[in-house]
């Protein structure tokens, strides 16, 4: 083709072209709005008043030499024609000035860009309209969505400095210039010039068009005049030069090398030549050919889809742009489709603020997406200054975010000369703003802007707050180092209004907050900023204490949100902020800066005077005292004390404890509370200063606040928890000789007494309109109440027992339920503190050996309320040891226990009180067994003996029944509970046959948990040292009167309500927990009713199928059931190897079958063999036979240990972390057993020497990046085990794994693991010897190379 | 605004903590997340966790043991106690034969 490309018919074509494409161009509607014709409008009028500019000069040349015709022969003279042909030429070269202008241009904005993109949009749109009824397969692929994907080539082009681009331009004009002047001076001399012109052209022609084309003009060239010629060749050069301008926006975006570009020329020369001939001639008509400028560049479009195939798409560019083109179509909707953008930014800022748009979040979400583009674009900057300056704060606001945005997004590409431009023009526009009386949310957006700047590492400010002060006051922009001329504190801040100084405490609190930001940053990269932050500190402080002066000498009054409140709050919070960097880094060498921060503060303590910042102020003093408290001296103190005892504070302390005002003095409450906090015990010096004694007073009168505390104050919690501090610490602050430790003992009594009123329960009334929030909060702060009383007692003693029991004695008499519920509340909790040394047994005695109690036992002539019944027996059970001391109460007690436990609220306590006191008083209560018994038969038809209660009552009854000498009387008293429980069994079956399953697992639940309880109540004393490890001869089952005596009927009916509510029973989790807890019963037992043949057990855990819920209760069963016969392991050889082949059973069909994959199962069953192994392993590993059923491919011919063990490695891999942890556990156990014998030694090794290769290869393949990284933890104790214990077996097998292992990263393809990283890793592990911190650094860090350093961010 | 103030890292050692580290991993495996933000979220982490266990949990128990070992080295107590017996709100009993204790200061250098 190259050699025919250009011939007629092409350019014929491209002719064609030119008119096509230039209709197409003018249909779009779009075209003419643009900016380009903004631009080449203002290049004709530029061209236009220079053309006339120079014409009247040139006419007024014309017309002297008009008249000089008269005077002078001019037909004689030849220097007047040249003189009209240089003026003649210098007119016509002013003419091609807006096309050099226009030109230039499209080096300098990317308008031709734009209009070259919107134009292949254009076509594009066009032609799906006009091939709408084809089939959309055979369309071409569109031009606009895949060229938008490509980057411009230069895509840093519009950034570059303007003065390059125009350098570069003038150069390459330059060179075009000189070569042609060359040429053609050249031309003219003589003989040797006539060829030069024609052998210029072959020798052009013939690289670009080929040998015939050349040596025809070439030959013309010796023949045709040389003017013609020239025209020619001017003609075709600049139509070739024009051409390539115009396809400029295509190659910045289609990335061809200079050989490929020539090469794709050169094969369109002749349509390209065609195309642009015609614009060429069209550019040169004076004025106006320079619009045709922009249209060329649009019919451009339409000749690169005649000319040239869509472009492919390289999908890695795809992959990184999807997201910017599916983002950035929606949005092309919402303005003109491809709009300057400067004015999309304006336009979508309107929209994002609009109120039609506010329920649309989709439309938000891509307009927001959308102008985060933009901000991070590289127009950005442009964008930023034209928002400021919109009338809009919204506008405003997002102009100075923007600046945000993309400072922090340039980042390192900063620099500081660039930084320094920026800050300039954000300074500006933050000062004009001030100036104009700016809204603060935009101040202070463009105060963090200013703050981003001075975070930038490649900033080099330093005093910001006095640059940006002495800038305020200047009115524009000063240096830093000309902002330092003039003395911070007398020049600059008295220069500053009120709204320039609130402006700079603004900044002054950016600047702190993001100091205090940068805190948690990696030091090595912000230590330069920190640095330069400091040497803020001092005029920071200053600013808040001219501040607090000008306020303490123009005080504002009490009205709120005035300019100087504003300011006055906004040095408050600034003295915060800063307070925050000067602690941490400087508050103890720089003295002279301390002595500052002391007198801001003492500044603060002041502003508590004035009602417009008291609340503020306090809320910030009180941070600062608890965080800070360096922060003040003793005159802040002193002043605070004064100020707290007598002024405003305390005018509004009063008003809440008396209820006139409500929770928002609580700022005032923390204050006080801060303050004493603060003094600590020096508080109680003897003699109290006068303002201490009133603040002491009032916080003694905040417990009389009305209301309930925590719900409808919260005054009393917050003082109440200082209380506490103070009693809590007053044993080791102060000895019983200092003089403050009988004024402290006398305050923490007196805060008994007057805290004693809130703890009174609220009535029912007032309780049904509670949340249970509410409730909750109120029952918390009681809890807190009671910390006190147990934080006191030592201080206190018994005293404070008998102020309660005095109170609960008085109250019981006089039937004040409340008072005496709250009394019995705080005996009840100080019992942690007397119930074992019996220390305030008389003042118990005094309650209950009291008339009234008595009566109260006797039962129902007392009308209880709930509550308080509740109360009292949730007491009687935190009071075992005093009962057991005075057991002739109990029977009194366990009546009252016995009678409440029929209520509904008071069930609970009373049942687990029944539990607590018949346990520790069992062997008094036998003679009461009979009554308990008939108690029992009335209770349990009730509807409150629930699962939650009944069981522990039955505990409490059966633990009373172990206390029998007798096993027959034993007998007669378990045979009455348990025959009515085998008819509650019965009753449940029933019910699961006739399909009432809710009903019947109720039941089932209720009468399992019931023998589970009696189980537990009938174990031998848990004093008596239970010894597992003991050689047992006597079996797993010996012969004993629960089995083959008089009891053996009792174990049967036990039995038989088993197999009634587990075989074929609609169980569920709860029922196989309460099967499982009547078994375990007996597992601690050598004899006893609950020792049960070990088939029962087997039988009861081979019965359950894969997947039931609560398979890891049953499977820990079965562990406890081996461990329990550990002693005689042997002696249970078959039932362990049933359990054993069960579990195998399990593991084969989640073997062969994936979908019946259970993780609860394999954890559970993992589980039981870790805990078998080390007494059970001579079992496991004599299953060397597959089991009887195995026919999948996972067990078919595979022996039962080994089908274990793939199991095992199988679950290294899962990513369940349980599933993985608990096989990690196997084998570690795994590894570390030792054989008894030789020959157990022997099988065990061989074992190992089969299943380590595989173990170590699963453990690298998870370590290799592949499991989670808490996984790594596990994986490692495997593999130092390993390492450690079997090393000889374990390196070979470990080097073997990695040298198989490779590992890619995911982008490049390319190895992340060298051999030397494999080798090293190795010795690693070998030189670690198994600890356990240095190996699991090395696992570690392996993980990471292999997942790569992005995930070290968590290091 | 309350000034940032830095937390310990502890917390990233619980199961919630390893949890949410496993996920962030994924999210940055799958291409979801910038490992900076990752960062962010567990360092929101740390200090969420602090506040929350210090504002809201109302929970408490009691505990008794033998005090085996103790030390304090770097603001930092060690409390190692043997026989423990813990007794939580609702009366339930919880034993452990070994327990440590590593409790360190609320408040930072720079604070009082």
């Amino acid at each position: 083709m190259s050699d025919v490309s250009f011939e007629p018919n092409a350019i014929v074509r491209g002719f064609q072209l030119t008119i096509v494409g230039t209709i197409r161009a003018l249909r779009n509607p779009e075209l003419f709005k643009h900016e380009h014709f903004r631009q080449a409008a203002i290049a004709v009028a530029v061209g236009v008043v220079i053309h006339l500019i120079v014409q009247i000069p040139i006419i007024i040349l014309k017309f002297a030499l008009y008249i000089m015709s008269f005077i002078v022969n001019l037909h004689e003279a030849n220097w007047d024609d040249k003189l009209l042909h240089g003026l003649g030429f210098i007119s016509q070269s002013v003419l091609q000035i807006p096309f050099v202008l226009m030109t230039l241009m499209g080096h300098l904005t990317p308008t031709l860009d734009e209009i070259f993109m919107q134009s292949i949009h254009w076509v594009d749109t066009t032609y799906i309209q006009k091939h709408k009824s084809d089939n959309p397969d055979t369309l071409r692929a569109m031009y606009y969505p895949n060229l938008a994907l490509f980057p411009t080539k230069d895509g840093t082009r519009n950034s570059q400095p303007k003065y390059q681009v125009i350098i570069g331009f003038v150069n390459r004009y330059g060179k075009k210039l000189a070569l042609g002047l060359g040429v053609y001076f050249l031309s003219t001399l003589p003989v040797f010039g006539r060829f030069v012109m024609p052998a210029a052209s072959f020798y052009t022609f013939k690289r670009n068009v080929g040998t015939a084309p050349a040596a025809v003009i070439f030959g013309a060239g010796l023949v045709l005049p040389k003017t013609l010629i020239i025209r020619f060749l001017h003609t075709y050069y600049a139509s070739r030069s024009l051409m390539r301008e115009l396809l400029d926006p295509y190659f910045r975006r289609i990335k061809f090398t200079p050989e490929q570009k020539r090469r794709w020329f050169h094969d369109r020369e002749g349509v390209l030549f065609g195309f642009a001939f015609a614009f060429t001639v069209a550019l040169k008509t004076p004025f106006i050919g320079v619009l045709m400028y922009g249209v060329a560049e649009a019919s451009t479009a339409y000749l690169v889809t005649k000319i040239t195939d869509p472009p492919p798409l390289l999908q890695k560019v795809q992959t990184l742009r999807r997201a910017k083109c599916t983002m950035a179509l929606p949005t092309s909707g919402i303005g003109s489709g491809h709009m300057d953008p400067i004015s999309e930014a304006h336009l979508l800022i309107t929209q994002l603020y609009d109120p039609a748009n506010q329920r649309n979040p989709a439309r938000i979400h891509d307009i927001q997406a959308r102008i985060q583009q933009l901000q991070k674009g590289d127009h950005a900057w442009e964008i930023a200054d034209s928002l400021l300056r919109e009338p809009s704060a919204q506008h405003r606001f997002m102009g100075a975010l923007t600046f945000t945005v993309k400072i922090n997004v340039t980042g390192a590409e900063l620099d500081e000369i660039m930084a320094g431009q920026i800050l300039e023009r954000l300074l500006n526009h933050f000062i004009s703003l001030v100036t104009e009386g700016e809204s603060a949310m935009v101040i202070r957006k463009l105060a963090s802007s200013l703050v981003a700047v001075f975070r930038n590492s490649s900033s080099s400010w330093k005093r910001a707050l006095w640059q940006v002060a002495a800038s305020l006051a200047h009115g524009s922009f000063v240096t830093e180092q000309q902002s330092q001329t003039v003395d911070f504190l007398g020049g600059v801040l008295p220069a500053l209004t009120t709204h320039k100084a609130t402006a700079l405490t603004f900044f002054s609190i950016a600047l702190a907050e993001e100091a205090a930001r940068l805190e948690t940053e990696p030091q090595d990269l912000v230590a330069s900023v920190i640095q330069r932050v400091k040497e803020n500190i001092n005029d920071a402080f200053l600013l808040v204490r001219y501040t607090l002066q000008q306020i303490a000498q123009h005080p504002t009054g009490s009205e709120k949100h005035t300019p100087g409140q504003i300011l006055g709050n906004e040095a408050i919070s600034s003295w915060k902020a800063w307070l925050n960097i000067y602690g941490a880094h400087t508050h103890s060498t720089e003295k002279e800066t301390q002595v500052l921060v002391i007198s801001c503060g003492q500044g603060i303590i002041e502003l508590l005077r004035l009602p417009s910042f008291s609340e503020y102020a306090a809320s910030i003093l009180t941070q600062a005292f608890e965080t800070r408290s360096w922060a003040f001296d003793g005159n802040s103190i002193s002043n605070l004390a004064q100020i707290l005892s007598n002024s405003i504070v305390t005018d509004r302390l009063i008003a809440m404890i008396q209820g006139e005002e409500g929770s928002e003095n609580m700022t005032f409450v923390d204050l006080l509370v801060a303050y004493v906090s603060h003094l600590g015990f020096n508080l109680f010096n003897n003699p109290m200063e006068p303002q201490n004694d009133r603040l002491l007073a009032i916080l003694h009168d905040i417990f009389k606040t009305p209301g309930y505390a925590a719900i409808d104050e919260s005054a009393t919690p917050r003082v109440l928890e200082y209380w506490g501090d103070i009693a809590e610490t007053l044993p080791d602050e102060l000895q019983s000789d200092d003089p403050r430790y009988p004024i402290v003992k006398e305050q923490l009594a007196k805060v008994v007494l007057g805290m004693f009123n809130k703890l009174i329960y609220p009535t029912a009334e007032d309780l049904a309109d509670w949340t249970d929030e509410e409730r909750s909060e109120f029952n918390a702060f009681r809890s807190e109440a009671c910390d006190y009383l147990l934080s006191a007692y030592p201080t206190l003693g018994v005293e404070l027992v008998s102020v309660f029991q005095e109170s609960a004695t008085t109250n019981l008499q006089k039937a004040d339920w409340r008072s005496f519920e709250a009394a019995v509340f705080c005996i009840a909790q100080l019992s942690e503190a007397v119930d074992d040394n019996g220390h305030a047994d008389q003042c118990l005695d005094a309650i209950f050996g009291s008339e009234a109690f008595s009566r109260l036992c006797l039962g129902s002539e007392i009308d209880i309320p709930l509550k308080s019944r509740q109360t009292l027996v949730h007491a009687f059970g935190k009071y075992e040891s005093y009962f057991e001391r005075h057991s002739y109460i109990l029977a009194g007690v366990l009546n009252v226990l016995f009678e409440s436990i029929n209520f509904d609220s008071c069930a609970q306590s009373a049942s687990r009180s029944i539990l607590t006191l018949s346990k520790s008083c069992a062997s008094v209560l036998t003679p009461d067994l009979p009554v308990f018994l008939d108690r029992l038969d009335q209770f349990r038809s009730r509807p409150t003996a629930t699962v939650s209660t009944m069981p522990k009552v039955l505990e409490g009854i059966a633990t009373i029944i172990q206390k029998l000498d007798s096993d027959e009387y034993k007998v007669q008293t378990l045979d009455r509970i348990l025959t009515f429980l085998v008819q509650d069994a019965v009753t449940a079956r029933a019910e699961a046959t006739a399909s009432e399953y809710d009903t019947a697992r109720t039941h089932a639940h209720l009468v399992l948990s019931c023998i589970a309880s009696i189980g537990k109540g009938l174990r031998a004393d848990s004093d008596e040292a239970i010894v597992i490890e003991a050689t047992d001869d006597r079996g797993p089952y010996p012969d004993s009167f629960w089995n083959k005596g008089a009891g053996s009927g009792i174990q049967q009916l036990i039995m038989q309500v088993m197999s009634l509510l587990i075989v074929d029973f609609p169980v569920d989790s709860a029922i196989i927990d309460s099967a499982c807890d009547i078994l375990k019963a007996g597992y601690t037992e050598s004899t006893g009713l609950f020792v049960f043949p070990p088939s029962l057990t087997v039988d009861f855990i081979r019965s359950f199928p894969l997947g039931i819920s609560g398979t890891d209760v049953i499977m820990a069963t079965a562990s406890s059931f081996l461990a329990s016969h550990s002693s005689h392991a042997m002696k249970i050889r078959e039932q362990a190897a049933q359990l054993i082949v069960h579990v195998s059973q399990l593991f084969a069909s989640m073997l062969d079958n994936p979908e019946l994959y259970d993780p609860e199962t394999a954890n559970a069953g993992i589980d039981f063999l870790t805990r078998l192994l080390s007494k059970y392993y001579p079992i496991l590993f004599s299953l060397t036979d597959p089991f009887p059923s195995a026919s999948g491919p996972a067990s078919r011919d595979t022996p039962v240990y080994v089908l274990l063990l793939n199991f095992t490695l199988y679950a290294l891999t899962r990513p369940e972390p349980l599933v993985l942890r608990s096989a990690s556990a196997f084998w570690v156990a795994m590894v570390d057993l030792r054989g008894s014998s030789h020959d157990e030694t022997a099988a065990l090794d061989e074992v190992l020497q089969r299943f380590i290769p595989p173990l170590c290869g699963t453990v690298v393949q998870q370590i290799a990046g592949r499991c989670a990284r808490s996984d790594l933890t596990f994986l490692n104790d495997v593999l130092r085990r390993t390492m450690f214990k079997k090393m000889n077996l374990a390196r070979p097998s470990l080097t073997a794994s990695l040298n198989s292992l490779d590992v890619q990263a995911a982008d490049s393809k390319t190895s992340l693991l060298l051999p030397q990283d494999k080798s090293r890793f190795v010795e690693s592990m070998v030189v670690a010897r198994g600890a356990k911190a240095q190996s699991l650094e090395i696992v570690r860090s392996f993980w990471l190379k292999c997942r790569g350093m992005s995930f070290d961010y968590a290091q | 605004m309350a000034a940032q103030q830095s937390y310990y890292e502890l917390y990233r050692g619980s199961s919630l903590g390893l949890s949410l580290t496993d996920t962030l991993d994924d999210l940055i495996n799958e291409g979801r997340i910038e490992p900076q933000l990752a960062m962010k979220i567990l360092s929101t982490f740390d200090r969420v966790v602090t506040e929350v266990l210090a504002d809201k949990v109302r929970a408490r128990l009691t505990f008794k043991g033998h005090l085996d070992t103790y030390r304090f080295c770097d603001e930092v107590w060690t409390f190692l106690i043997k026989d423990v017996s813990f007794k939580l709100d609702n009366q339930s009993t919880v034993s452990a034969e070994k327990v440590k204790i590593v409790s360190c200061n609320s408040k930072r250098p720079g604070e009082a």
